[in-house]
């Protein structure tokens, strides 16, 4: 009896009175004990009693500061959460708001308390808001719906919207509702969707001038796509054209030089009767003259020839074999030898790989570049000439070289050029049609020819065919 | 002109190679068995004894005939064919000497039986060692048909 107790001393009057009170509803009248025994066993049950008392009132205490710890925690909770919790009667006043409540509105909780929670929505939202709260009440299921609200600055509140205004800048929220059994209290998370709807309305934006942007683009594809066939066309016709251009050129070309053959035959006739005929009335000056013009039709003449011949050896159809080159060269070499009486020119043969190609054509190669290394070896001493092959970058390269006169590298890109010489008539002969009739040949075979050399100690002439790995057909032709 | 013995029968349109021609010949003395006609109509009318020939002897056939191919009218080939294609002329020796060194006319002319094809050269000189030694070939080493 002597235990403490956590009751007020006005609280305890308060519970004895209570205590009797109910005492009394159960008993009729206060029975005393009787013997001491009894008064013993009664002050006993008494104290037993209060123990029992005393443990439930400890159990107590701990459910209580449980309890308390929990409604702690859910206070924090509450409190804290990143939503706006409102809790309002069911005439839509506000009973109870959290924090994150109060920061969306921009309003101190007190000042929140038993307000309209429609007074803080923008005039659209208020009937939407209202008719959502009644189906709340009715319906007692959470439902849902989207409000504009007011965001308030400086504590202070505004009045009600007006109609006029327009809800595109004012924040916007996300609102559920969930109302009690007994529909007294509406509890209501109000989820703040301001930026979520602002990036929405951008997005759109951005997909609509997307889909602007992909039909403008696909516009602008198909037009390009459109000037490029018509280019591609045009192109096409361009090849076309230029490939007959090319042969009605080589036809040309041919049937001109044909043509002017007989009467440079004439005049080279006629001269000759001339000079053979009058010789003995002409002076010496005379003389000149006719020599004069008698060399000069010679020159035309096999000018003339020689063009015919380019001219012939670009029209010629390929004929291709495998050409066993040791051979070739062998024969080119017999027959230049028959050709050439005074200076015999020591020319070594390496073993040469055979090839692919137009054998009568690749002769006619063989001889040109033959016949110019004679030619130009001529004035030596001793004359050598050096054929042989060797491979780079996977390809095989023949090559004729000299210890002739040589040439000026500078002057190497004319080399293949018709009628281009890089040495003076009075020196050497020719027209200078031989290396383009080269040329022309070793190209048809989709190869190339190329000259390395240097002045007074010799030239080294290269081609290779087929560098595009296979023969390449005239299609002209 | 003594159409009636000559021996060799010039069909050659340009006169200046006409008369390089028979320069030629004269080298070897044989430009007076020569009879020169411009053109393959004249040839023709010539061999078989016709329009302004009408009188000479048809038996009498030629040793030789130089024929060019690049003629007015009737051109070279032409008549090539016609003769070689005749029982009675094909044994004419015909050389063709020509300007042309175009493969497909030397075969050509080959299948329809050319004795010889020769390209005149552009150079006047050559042109008279090769015309005068074809006509003293076939005029005195070769044996004519008749």
């Amino acid at each position: 009896m002597k235990k403490q107790s956590n009751i007020a001393p006005d609280n305890i009057v308060e519970l004895r009175g209570k205590a009797i009170a109910k005492f009394k509803k159960y008993n009729d009248e206060m029975v005393l004990p009787k013997t001491k025994e009894e008064l013993l066993r009664f002050v006993q049950e008494l104290e037993i009693h209060q123990i029992e008392l005393e443990i439930i009132n400890e159990e107590l205490q701990e459910s209580r500061a449980e309890v308390e710890n929990i409604l702690e925690q859910y206070t924090d909770l509450y409190d804290f959460a990143p939503v706006g919790y409102f809790t309002i009667s069911h005439d839509g006043k506000i009973l109870k708001a959290n924090l994150g409540a109060s920061s969306m509105l921009g309003i101190e909780r007190s000042k929140l308390l038993n307000r309209r929670l429609e007074q803080f929505l923008s005039w659209d939202s208020i009937t939407a808001f209202n008719e959502l709260l009644q189906r709340a009440i009715r319906e007692k299921i959470k439902v849902s719906c989207e409000v504009c609200y007011i965001k308030v600055l400086n504590n202070t509140i505004t009045s009600t919207m007006s109609k006029e205004s327009s809800n595109l800048n004012m924040p916007c929220a996300h609102i559920e509702m969930l109302s009690s059994e007994n529909a007294q209290e509406i509890r209501i998370a109000m989820i703040d969707i301001t930026e979520r709807k602002r990036n929405e309305v951008e997005l759109n934006k951005y997909k609509d001038h997307l889909e602007e942007m992909i039909e403008e683009r696909t516009l602008q594809l198909t037009e390009k796509d459109e000037i490029l066939e018509c280019e591609l066309c045009e192109h096409k016709k361009t090849e076309a054209a230029l490939l007959i251009s090319n042969k009605e050129l080589e036809s040309f070309s041919y049937s001109v030089s044909h043509d002017l053959r007989a009467p440079i035959r004439a005049i080279d006739g006629f001269t000759r009767k001339l000079f053979e005929g009058y010789n003995s009335i002409l002076d010496d000056e005379g003389k000149r003259l006719l020599d004069v013009v008698l060399k000069n039709t010679k020159n035309m003449g096999m000018l003339i020839d020689d063009l015919l011949n380019l001219s012939r050896l670009g029209r010629k159809k390929m004929e291709p074999s495998e050409i066993n080159m040791e051979e070739l060269v062998n024969e080119v070499i017999i027959e230049l030898n028959d050709f050439e009486e005074d200076k015999k020119p020591e020319i070594t043969v390496q073993h040469l790989p055979a090839v692919n190609g137009d054998r009568a054509l690749i002769r006619h190669v063989i001889f040109n570049l033959l016949l110019n290394s004679i030619k130009f070896t001529a004035h030596r001493e001793k004359p050598i000439i050096e054929i042989g092959y060797l491979t780079k970058d996977h390809q095989n390269i023949y090559y004729i070289k000299d210890n002739g006169v040589g040439f000026n590298m500078k002057y190497a890109h004319k080399l293949f050029e018709v009628f281009q010489r890089l040495h003076s008539l009075k020196d050497f002969e020719g027209t200078g049609v031989g290396l383009a009739i080269v040329q022309r040949i070793i190209h048809r075979h989709g190869g190339t020819v190329w000259a390395e050399a240097e002045v007074g100690k010799g030239a080294t002439f290269y081609f290779s065919l087929h560098n595009n790995g296979e023969i390449y057909e005239d299609s002209s032709i | 002109m003594k159409t009636q013995a000559s021996e060799i029968l010039l069909v050659e349109d340009n006169p200046y190679d006409a008369e390089l021609t028979l320069n030629a010949l004269k080298i070897n003395n044989l430009d007076s068995k020569v009879y020169w006609v411009e053109n393959g109509e004249q040839a023709l009318e010539f061999l078989y004894a016709g329009g302004e020939y009408s009188g000479r002897d048809i038996n009498i056939k030629p040793k030789l005939i130089l024929l060019d191919l690049k003629l007015p009218k009737e051109d070279g080939m032409e008549v090539l064919e016609k003769i070689k294609s005749d029982e009675k002329m094909k044994t004419i020796p015909i050389v063709i000497l020509s300007s042309s060194r175009e493969v497909s006319d030397i075969i050509k002319s080959y299948k329809l039986g050319v004795n010889s094809f020769v390209v005149k050269p552009v150079d006047s000189e050559e042109f008279l060692k090769s015309v005068s030694e074809l006509g003293l070939y076939w005029l005195v080493l070769n044996q004519p048909p008749e």
